[in-house]
């Protein structure tokens, strides 16, 4: 299936309950405030109607909400590296999917040890996305061990354009690095115009709940909106940590923090596209960890998806990940079930595919696993047709009572419409140890070998060769 | 008739008052308040320590038992001589300098107090300045460091830098901890110990100290 259009849906949030969570949020928004750093962004706010309380906390008024929930752009269109239109955000309702350029560790598919991530890692997580269908994006975060911290970013970013022909998805580790990446960009689109009329590249950046934007945050919406840069604001809290421990106080206060995000981009450059993200988790208060698999955080992010579905802006969720550390039966079953929930939901773009150990590390091919999965999905998530074509009466009438389809015409014609697995079994006689893993190891290993990844034309690769001279 | 075993037993449950009142009830029998910490309520919280590592017990409830107990140990306090109130050492905890992030470093802070040691939170964003200025006035044993970003770690080593140019590193220990740090970081930035969560650097700091 080539497409991810899903025609059908559940709700976790009706309309009723959608409204109540915006009410609270604007509640929080109006009478608890935010902490607000950041200069530019704090003036902007205050030039617009918000105040500040003398414990420094900042109300900003249902208005502002309002009106930037008007300006913000509903529909989005993400381009591939050559200016491709790839990823469509519309009435459509299809979902699209990410996985990491890098990470702090790699499960390394050629050992199976868990190991630092290093630069040379990003073009084979590169090589890999770029060659699985069901993979439209990949996130550069800038954690590789074997490269200076002030230059982490802005080298895995260079790193993942010259071996990725999709989307790219990045988050920095500070300000300098975003703008030094909006430049390379603009350079491999050629010029700050055609990025930003064709983007191939989205940010990522996030608030510290609860209700905190400090400066870094705040600056990073300010200059993506500025250069008129998709971006994505998410929180991450945990419930019982930074969040209270209900399921609606939590989406509640998830919300605030992101209409927060959004009134920011707004005021600086309206209609500036902004992507709702949420990642409301679960402290796990017999660990400590914040949970990637737990089922409240995936029905929070389904619920999220609702809310962003209620406003109509478009959705970044997350899915495909676990907290196990190896590839086990907990990995697989918590991907699945993520995956599952999140083609059900409104989610559009989602990320962390692949990711294990409650995000310290990727596996490969728990991404190619996850394809699969997905692909398995897009069958469930198509629906049923109800027409006469599909309704086959006369096919019926022609086989009559007692009678096989097998030699049917309609059915050799049809085949295809139902879902063969690559890498899962349906032999009639299995053998007794399972050969999926081999099957993903070797599936990984062929694409390393024959996948070509376009290359960029000579003149753009010497600009790059130049920023990685001066960053190195 | 009080018992240390159901002083104990109110700490475990996390029950503020009732400690309260066990302890007001054993120092009136003229139970010495030493033993009402040592047998009572440390032996309470050490149960609790085994249950929490066990999976039997989560963090607030393990906070709600600290609480209970420090209250207990508030009572019995001006019984007791100053230097001979148990303790397992002072720890001066902060988030490095960029780095805004709070809860782990908290949860660990909370995690230690729980555990007998007596702890200076400076807060986030805590500069190697602010940490030797810190030191200086609290003459901790432990000088506890967090970070949650590639980006901060190396603040991570500026900070022990300049307590070890103060000439303060060798009179304390320093531990670290946070997402993206590991033991061979730790090692590597000259730290004495690293502890992968809030849980185990109560263990961690009683290990170096050799408690």
């Amino acid at each position: 299936m080539s497409t991810s259009t899903r025609n059908l849906s559940l709700t976790i949030l009706d309309q009723e309950k959608s409204e109540q969570i915006h009410e609270a949020s604007l509640y929080l928004m109006e009478n608890v405030g935010m902490k607000i750093e950041g200069t530019r962004a704090f003036k902007l706010l205050h030039d617009n109607g918000a105040v500040t309380t003398n414990e420094g906390f900042t109300l900003i008024p249902r208005e502002l909400v309002e009106r930037a929930l008007k300006s913000v752009p509903k529909e989005l269109v993400l381009y591939k590296r050559d200016g491709e239109p790839s990823i469509k955000i519309n009435n459509v309702n299809a979902v699209y999917f990410g996985t990491h350029a890098d990470q702090l560790e790699l499960v390394d598919p050629s050992s199976g040890r868990v190991r630092k991530f290093l630069r040379k890692d990003t073009a084979m997580m590169c090589k890999l996305a770029d060659y699985l269908t069901n993979i439209h994006f990949i996130l550069s975060v800038g954690m590789s061990a074997d490269l200076r911290p002030e230059v982490q970013s802005q080298i895995t970013f260079l790193e993942t354009v010259k071996h990725f022909s999709k989307t790219i998805n990045f988050s920095t580790n500070d300000i300098g690095a975003l703008k030094d990446i909006i430049e390379i960009a603009a350079i491999v689109a050629g010029g700050l115009n055609n990025l930003q009329e064709r983007p191939f590249i989205f940010y990522l950046c996030d608030p510290i709940p609860p209700l905190a934007h400090p400066k870094e945050s705040t600056e990073k919406l300010y200059i993506s909106a500025e250069n008129r840069i998709p971006v994505v604001y998410m929180p991450y809290c945990m419930m019982g940590g930074t969040s209270p421990m209900s399921l609606a106080g939590t989406l509640a206060q998830c919300n605030a923090d992101i209409l927060t995000g959004l009134v920011i981009t707004q005021l600086v450059s309206e209609g500036s596209p902004f992507i709702y993200g949420s990642m409301p988790s679960v402290f796990d208060m017999r660990s400590t960890i914040g949970s990637y698999g737990a089922p409240e955080f995936h029905l929070l992010v389904a619920a999220s998806s609702d809310l962003a579905a209620y406003y109509g802006i478009p959705f970044f969720g997350t899915a495909g990940c676990t907290d196990a550390k190896v590839l086990d039966e907990q990995a697989v079953a918590e991907t699945t079930m993520e995956l599952f929930s999140t083609m059900l939901s409104k989610a559009n773009i989602v990320h962390d595919v692949g990711v294990m150990d409650h995000c310290n590390s990727v596996s490969p091919e728990l991404v190619v696993l996850a394809d699969e999965i997905i692909e398995g999905l897009k069958h469930y998530t198509q629906g049923v047709q109800v027409n006469a074509e599909e309704l086959a009466l006369d096919v019926i009438k022609e086989v009559g009572p007692g009678g096989d389809y097998l030699t049917n015409l309609h059915t050799l014609l049809n085949i295809k419409k139902v879902w063969y697995p690559s890498l899962f079994s349906r032999d009639m006689q299995n053998i007794n140890e399972s050969q999926i893993k081999e099957k993903v190891k070797e599936k990984i290993s062929n694409i390393m070998e024959s996948h070509q990844v376009p290359q960029l034309n000579k003149s753009i690769l010497m600009e790059l060769e130049k920023w990685s001279a001066k960053l190195e | 008739m009080s018992s240390f075993a159901d002083l104990a037993q109110y700490v475990i449950e996390g029950a503020e008052s009732q400690v309260r009142e066990q302890v007001k009830s054993l120092t009136a029998q003229g139970v010495n308040p030493l033993e009402i910490i040592n047998q009572g309520l440390i032996a309470g919280m050490s149960v609790v320590g085994t249950r929490f590592k066990a999976g039997d017990m989560f963090v607030p409830e393990v906070l709600m038992s600290a609480r209970a107990m420090s209250a207990g140990i508030e009572i019995v306090r001006p019984l007791i001589a100053e230097t001979d109130m148990p303790s397992f050492g002072k720890v001066v905890l902060g988030t490095v300098k960029g780095d805004l992030h709070d809860i782990g470093k908290n949860l660990v802070g909370m995690l230690l107090e729980s555990s007998g040691f007596k702890v200076i939170n400076l807060g986030v964003d805590i500069s190697p300045e602010q940490f030797v200025q810190a030191v200086k006035e609290h003459n901790p044993d432990i000088v506890a460091l967090s970070a949650l970003l590639t980006t901060t770690m190396t603040a991570m080593k500026e900070t022990i830098e300049l307590l070890q140019e103060e000439g303060l590193k060798d009179k304390l220990k320093i531990i670290v901890g946070g997402a993206p740090v590991s033991m061979d970081f730790a090692d590597q930035i000259g730290a004495d110990g690293y502890a992968p969560d809030a849980g185990s650097a109560a263990d961690l700091c009683k290990k170096i100290l050799c408690l």
